[in-house]
């Protein structure tokens, strides 16, 4: 079988391997610009060959997935078929990886529509942010081990993607997560930078600990790990292993423990709450590094797994609401710490997760299409949100407060501009593809209704529409501040500040572009020109999320008409799609307070931090103090959770461990055996005479208890065995001797028993059978001596 | 007629002779002759049991232990010797080096 | 090829006996000779796993030949799929344990890799030994060259850990030779007067419940010391601390491992009626033991003392594989062992190296050792992360194993499974963050201490020792199977021979005397299929596995199915109600 899929991650790893392994030598032989060279033209290389893969795999029609005739068709249904029959999937079963009793874990990759779409951003972002890196890390001495880490980060994540079975998926999980913290702590020399890559990879194995538990508890009711065997599980409510009573554990069914031990990896993986502390601090790492990984591709993994995963969520509503719930949360809660933040990465990264908790609403609600739709319009203006401000702190020195900055638009235009239409879009201003991803998701929110919670999607609507105003109001902020006004920092970086290079312009561009119309992939239906422009991300992921759509209408995600039985104003008769009527009102309030939020913002920040913005800081005194302290997350974690837990293993350590087993217990028993051992040495003091008389004394006491012991004296076989009871003592019945008779010899036999026999020898007394002989004298003997 | 009582008595004597010998006397010699007296004490045992049972065997056993006796008196006398020559005594209660 | 086995013994304690006649001040020619030797040893093995047959469960190159016969004593030496590759591991490491030695053993050098040499025969003796006298023996031998490399070569307090180190083990021994010797008695009364100790023959003697319990754990409490088991491992960090380098290597290679595979060996087939009934209690201590040394690993200040500790937290895993004595589980068990030994070898060697250099093992006295020892640092890398279990290399495949096995299958032996795999995953958690900081207060920050500047990077020598290691440990995650197929055929036979002898001593306990299962005739048939006897297990523990839960559920699927055809043949359908549409 040819390993199709294999090449795609396989590419990045050898370039990876090449850049550890003889990056260093080449720079050391031929010059340390030819070995850059060399570094960048083989990471680079190595991306371009796995992106010129995915697309052509793609693309390729007939024999592609088919994305050249949803372009022609707008629609897939006809040649994506469902399940039982083999689809346009693309199956590469390498070889057989853990195969043991009946566990069967073959590395086997898989690219159908999902990972497709996943593959086609990792691939395009990632080379775009490869080509940026050559401009912004061209002067760091790391240079060939920065692309062998983003060349493996590129390996790993794709491995995630394409892996077929949920334990292929977590070796591409793990894999980004260690890439991701050796690029945190790319520079390590710096103490705190290392400590950051440190909080994310261990943040992040909170977080593995849970998709390791999910695996578990999914193994042992579907007996497979594979996303086609899970789907099969899940394909009928009725008999469903996962929903039986027989795999509950702790009487919650199996999907639902299943999928909450998932999400923890998700949330700790895309940065949600409780476990977002890691995504702030990664920004410790190189800006393109914050762009590609913390931006555009791992953190959105968490979200790639509920969708791969939809069947098997769709079947727990708990989880389902608890995921939507914590999503809109996360989305509002780190909206509102970005607004204060100062660190133009840090307001990024805020962002970031405030986003990705969009994701999660989406996924809550069982909006999986529309979670995927936010996940790559985020990829697009994100990363280049990122990239720009990269581009920012070169020019600045590496200067990332936006305090001392503004004005800067005179100075790099192309990034201004692009850093504006990244804002535009991510505040959802109509027709840049924020707009459309995010309408979607408080869309579905409104109109889709957990049957665990009824209510929960206004609560998830609401807290998305807050949301939605405060990211306009710090996008728009972040903007205002960093590129427009008057430089308000030192005259000395304005005079020589970095030029823009193509290199690092050029991504931009394309990404801007692609922020800009990536947004027509999923055009509404109630919009005009529909016909024409159909929604073509939901036709495409409509083979991977068929199953949960099946049973999911009735069982966990569905309308609100189809729960409460009363049709609501906004919804299609035919109860697949809202009215356009409705659809035009959400649209119309979204796009309202994106506008609010732009508008508050230009007032505040347009020429800089304002008065009026001083005078809100000062009423709102406290909550702005939180809102800048990060609400003391981290502190709260200090305090609660990392000091107990080492003072506890302190504890464990000097107490338990040294002092309990170690001391008294060990030592104890040494101890015992010492001073028994001190109290009888005097005893041995050298004397041989006393050594003597201890041995006679004892001798006698053993003789004595000898005699005086019935017990011991009939021990034997013999004595048991025959009817002679024998024995030391002659009151038990001894041999027969006739002691008397020594020194003359007597032809009868020496007594009247009949056991005993003539001595075969005349003249010899032989009162017992010779081979008893030995036994019975010692016992005579001392018989006669006590006598 | 002499009872097996009476080679016993006597062997008993010897042994407890030598054995209240060995334990009393202080000069390592003494003591050496004292542990021959007990062997000898045994040997007598012996040779009155194998005329007991009619069997050869205790005779043969002291034998091999008044053999043994010769060979242990030899080695102990040059053991006393060099002690003696080391020390300038034959006085037991002065050799305590196996205390330590 | 017969005598592979007997060579692989008998190769070493001549090289040993070589090396000791040679010159005294030849150091340099004794560790010389000594590593050639070892290398012979490691090639001699080689044809072990070329000769194997992967899809065989019993014992392959077996030799069997009378030792005391008067007592049944005999020579009885093979082995299967648990022991294979922990004789290539030790043929394996100990050449590497003389080359990573070569500097930092500077005194009495032919008497240290004599000492290597006989410590090599005793560990493969004990792998290849299916005699329990024999075993014993070997097991015992095993003991006085580690006295020696720890008592000898250590560091400063290294007379104290050695004889803590051969006390804490002797304890075990002694309850072991007691046990054995108990065992031939009653086979011996059970058999009408037949003396042996052969492993093979004991198996068929069904001890009554109480004697099995005293057997278990004298057998239990020995390899407990050894894995070593929370509360009995405080010997363990002060071993692998005072030990000089290349003697911590093979403790925590090799030595440990002895621990788990007796348990798999001995002590479960042996007694699995009382295994049965204490397992738990291993469970948890095992589940103790991880989050424990886990936890008190994170706050040791010695960078040895750290790994050691992290080696109970590790071993945890082992143990908790071999509790739950499933397929999986077994298979598991016995791959992390190899795991375990490769990736926890590496740190040691790592550490040790460092210590070579700077004379302290203190994480205070280091910090931005990464950018002064580039190489250095990616060995540790690479070992720390196999140790972490980081998926591709090869801790995961070996936790994944233990985890699913212990899960899906340890329901007859064990109870509470969620609970206890809860508590075992924290140590996912818990080894990344002790192993982090390890590796975060060596490698990265800046140079705190001047002496740290000029540190050299590895020698060709340092980084052979590195290569085979790591190359293993990335191949065997990467590509477990060739490992994996030779273990699992002997996990499956012996998870039958378990359940079929526990099930026998279960129908069997009422009896007064031990008996011969082949005399046990009624229990026998009770026994007869592995159906039958996991059905006799299940009805009387209980029976908790996934496989069972699994089973429960297709049943009552199909029941479901057969009463809704009944329903739909007795009542013609009225209207075809479309799916969703009532709701």
């Amino acid at each position: 079988m040819e390993h199709t899929l294999l090449w795609i991650p396989l590419f990045p790893l050898f370039g990876a391997l090449f850049n550890l392994l003889l990056g260093g030598l080449i720079a050391r032989t031929f010059g340390a610009r030819i070995g850059k060279e060399v570094a960048h033209l083989v990471a680079i290389g190595a991306v371009a060959f796995s992106c010129f893969f995915v697309f052509s795999l793609v693309l390729q029609p007939g024999h592609g997935l088919g994305f050249m005739h949803l372009l022609q068709t707008g629609d897939l249904r006809e040649i994506i078929p469902g399940p039982g029959r083999s689809g346009h999937r693309i199956v590469d079963q390498v070889y057989p990886w853990i195969v043991s009793g009946d566990t069967i874990v073959y590395f086997e990759l898989l690219l159908d529509n999902l990972s497709g779409l996943m593959c086609m951003i990792i691939t395009g972002v990632g080379l775009l942010i490869h080509i940026f890196s050559v401009g912004y890390m061209a002067k760091d001495e790391g240079y060939h081990r920065y692309f062998a880490y983003l060349n493996l980060f590129m390996a790993s994540m794709l491995i995630l993607v394409l892996g077929k079975s949920l334990v292929l998926t977590f070796v591409g999980w793990e894999g980004v997560g260690l890439c991701s913290y050796l690029l945190i702590g790319f520079w390590f020399t710096d103490e705190a930078k290392a400590s950051a890559g440190r909080k994310a990879f261990i943040t992040n194995r909170i977080g593995d600990f849970g998709v390791v538990l999910g695996m578990l508890i999914l193994f042992a009711a579907v007996n497979s790990l594979d996303y086609d065997a899970i789907r099969g599980a899940c394909a009928s409510i009725s008999d469903t292993p996962l929903l039986a009573d027989e795999t509950k554990i702790f009487g919650i069914t199996a999907a639902t423990a299943a999928t909450l031990c998932i999400f923890i990896g998700c949330a700790g993986k895309s940065a949600q709450i409780p476990l977002y502390v890691w995504l702030p601090d990664a920004m410790a790492g190189p800006t393109p590094v914050s762009a590609l990984i913390h931006a555009a591709t791992m953190v959105t993994a968490g979200v790639y797994l509920c969708v791969r995963l939809n069947f098997l969520f769709a079947l727990a509503p708990l989880t389902m609401a608890i995921i939507a719930l914590i999503g809109g949360i996360t989305a509002f809660f780190a909206a509102t710490i970005a607004i204060t933040q100062n660190d133009i990465k840090k307001v990024l990264a805020y962002s970031t997760v405030s986003q990705l908790g969009y994701m999660f609403l989406a996924v809550g609600m069982g909006a999986w299409a529309s979670a995927m739709f936010h996940v790559m319009t985020h990829a697009f203006f994100k990363a280049c949100l990122f990239l720009g401000s990269g581009a920012v702190i070169e020019a600045c020195h590496h200067n990332q407060d936006i305090r001392t900055m503004g004005g800067l638009r005179k100075r790099m235009g192309v990034t201004a501009v692009t850093f504006l239409i990244s804002c535009l879009a991510i505040s959802g201003v109509p027709f840049f593809s924020g707009f459309f991803s995010k309408d979607e998701i408080l869309l579905g929110a409104y109109t889709h209704a957990s049957a665990w919670s009824p209510g929960l999607n206004y609560a998830g609507y609401l807290l998305g529409m807050a949301a939605a105003l405060c990211t306009a109001l710090y996008m728009f902020r972040l903007y205002f501040l960093t590129f427009e006004g008057k430089w308000r920092g030192d005259s000395h970086t304005w005079e020589h500040y970095v030029k823009e290079h193509w290199i690092m312009s050029l991504p931009l561009v394309v990404l801007a572009v692609l922020a800009t119309f990536g947004g027509f992939l999923g055009y509404p239906h109630a919009l005009p020109g529909h016909e024409q422009l159909p929604h073509m991300l939901d036709a495409w992921l409509e083979p991977v999320v068929e199953v949960s759509h099946a049973f999911g209408g009735e069982y966990a995600i569905g309308l609100r008409h189809q729960l409460d039985g009363s049709p609501m104003w906004f919804a299609d008769p035919s109860g697949h799609h809202v009215t356009a009527a409705a659809e035009y009102t959400f649209m119309g309030i979204s796009v309202a307070v994106a506008l609010l939020g732009i508008g508050l913002a230009y007032v505040l920040y347009s020429r800089g931090p304002s008065k009026a913005a001083a005078d809100w800081a000062k009423r709102f005194g406290p909550l702005h103090a939180l809102s800048k302290g990060k609400y003391f997350v981290d502190e709260l974690y200090q305090t609660f959770i990392f000091t107990p837990l080492k003072a506890l293993s302190k504890v464990l350590w000097l107490g338990v461990d040294n002092a309990l087993i170690n001391d008294l217990g060990v030592h104890g028993v040494a101890g015992t055996v010492g001073i028994t051992g001190s109290a009888v040495r005097s005893w041995h003091n050298g004397s041989l005479r006393r050594y003597l008389a201890t041995l006679v004394f004892g001798f006698l006491v053993v003789l004595g208890a000898v005699y005086f012991n019935p017990r011991v004296s009939q021990v034997g076989p013999n004595v048991l065995n025959s009817s002679d009871p024998g024995g030391l003592r002659p009151e038990l019945g001894g041999v027969p001797v006739d002691w008397g008779r020594f020194w003359y010899r007597n032809a009868d036999p020496p007594s009247n028993r009949s056991r005993s026999q003539a001595s075969p020898r005349p003249g010899v007394v032989r009162p017992e059978d010779p081979t008893r002989a030995p036994r019975v004298a010692p016992g005579s003997a001392s018989a006669t001596g006590a006598r | 007629m002499i009872s097996i009582t009476a080679p016993l008595y006597l062997a008993f004597a010897l042994f407890i002779i030598g054995m209240i010998g060995v334990l009393v006397r202080r000069n390592v010699l003494i003591m050496l002759m004292s542990v021959e007296l007990m062997l000898n004490g045994a040997n007598v045992a012996l040779i009155a049991f194998s005329r007991l049972w009619g069997n050869l065997d205790g005779q043969v056993f002291a034998m091999f232990v008044i053999a043994v006796a010769a060979a242990e008196a030899a080695v102990g006398l040059a053991i006393v010797v060099s002690l003696f020559r080391s020390r300038a005594s034959a006085d037991v209660d002065q050799l305590t080096v196996l205390r330590d | 090829m017969n005598d592979l086995l007997s060579l692989l013994l008998v190769l070493p304690l001549v090289g040993a006996v070589i090396v000791a006649t040679l010159p005294q001040k030849e150091t340099n020619l004794a560790k010389g000779v000594g590593l050639g030797l070892s290398l012979l040893v490691f090639l001699a093995s080689l044809p072990l796993l070329t000769g194997f047959e992967p899809g065989v469960a019993g014992y392959q190159f077996e030799q069997n030949t009378p030792w005391l016969e008067d007592f049944g004593i005999h020579y009885h030496v093979g082995i299967d799929g648990f022991s294979l590759w922990i004789i290539l591991l030790t043929t394996l490491l100990t050449p590497l344990c003389i080359l990573v030695g070569w500097n930092s053993i500077k005194e009495r050098g032919a008497e240290f890799v004599a000492a290597m040499l006989v410590l090599e025969t005793g560990m493969i003796g004990s792998l290849v030994s299916l005699d329990l006298i024999l075993f014993f023996t070997f097991w015992e031998l095993m003991l006085i060259p580690m006295l020696l490399i720890i008592g000898v070569w250590g560091s400063e307090q290294r007379v104290a850990a050695s004889v803590k180190f051969f006390l804490y083990t002797m304890l075990g021994s002694a309850l072991m030779l007691a046990a054995i010797i108990y065992l031939a008695v009653q086979h011996y009364n059970a058999s009408d007067g037949v003396w042996t100790f052969d492993l093979v023959t004991l198996q068929s003697v069904v001890l009554t419940p109480a004697q099995q319990m005293w057997c278990f754990w004298a057998f239990a409490i020995s390899f407990a010391i050894k894995v070593p088991l929370f509360p009995l491992h405080t010997w363990l960090p002060d071993a692998h601390t005072q030990a000089p380098t290349p003697g911590s290597v093979i403790l925590a290679g090799v030595l440990l491992k002895l621990g788990s595979y007796g348990l798999i060996r001995f002590a479960f087939p042996l007694f699995p009626l009382a295994a049965g009934e204490w397992a738990q209690t291993l469970a948890i201590l095992a589940v103790v033991g991880i989050v424990y040394g886990a936890l008190v690993a994170w706050v040791q200040t010695d960078a040895k003392r750290l790994v050691a500790y992290s080696s109970v937290s590790h071993m945890g895993f082992i143990v908790l594989g071999v509790a739950g004595f499933s397929v999986q589980g077994l298979t598991g068990a016995t791959f992390q062992s190899l795991g375990h030994g490769l990736t926890t070898g590496a740190l040691f060697m790592a550490i040790g190296m460092l210590y070579e250099r700077r004379h302290t093992r203190l994480l205070s006295e280091f910090g931005g050792l990464a950018k002064v020892m580039p190489w250095f640092t990616a060995c540790f890398m690479i070992a720390m992360l196999g140790s972490v279990g980081l998926p591709g290399l090869v801790g995961f495949v070996g936790e994944f194993l233990i985890l699913v096995g212990t899960y899906t299958h340890g329901g007859m032996m064990l109870y509470e499974l969620p609970v206890l795999l809860i508590v075992a995953c924290t140590g996912v958690v818990l080894g990344a963050v002790y192993l982090l900081h390890l590796f975060q207060k060596m490698m990265f920050g800046k140079i705190t201490h001047p002496e740290n500047a000029g540190l050299r990077d590895l020698s060709v020598r340092e980084l052979l020792c590195f290569l085979p290691i790591l190359a293993l440990i990335v191949g065997m995650g990467v590509y477990p199977k060739p490992f994996i197929e030779r273990i699992d055929p002997t996990s499956q036979a012996a998870v039958e021979a378990f359940n079929l002898k526990r099930c026998v001593s279960i129908v069997a306990s009422s009896n007064e005397r031990a008996v011969l299962m082949e005399d046990a005739t009624e229990a026998m048939a009770a026994c007869a299929t592995p159906q039958n006897a996991s059905k006799v297990i299940g009805r009387t523990y209980g029976d908790t596995r996934a496989v069972t839960k699994r089973r429960k559920v297709r049943e009552a699927a199909l029941e479901r199915a057969a009463e809704a055809r009944a329903e739909a043949e007795k009542a013609p359908p009225e209207a075809d109600i479309p799916k969703g549409g009532a709701r």
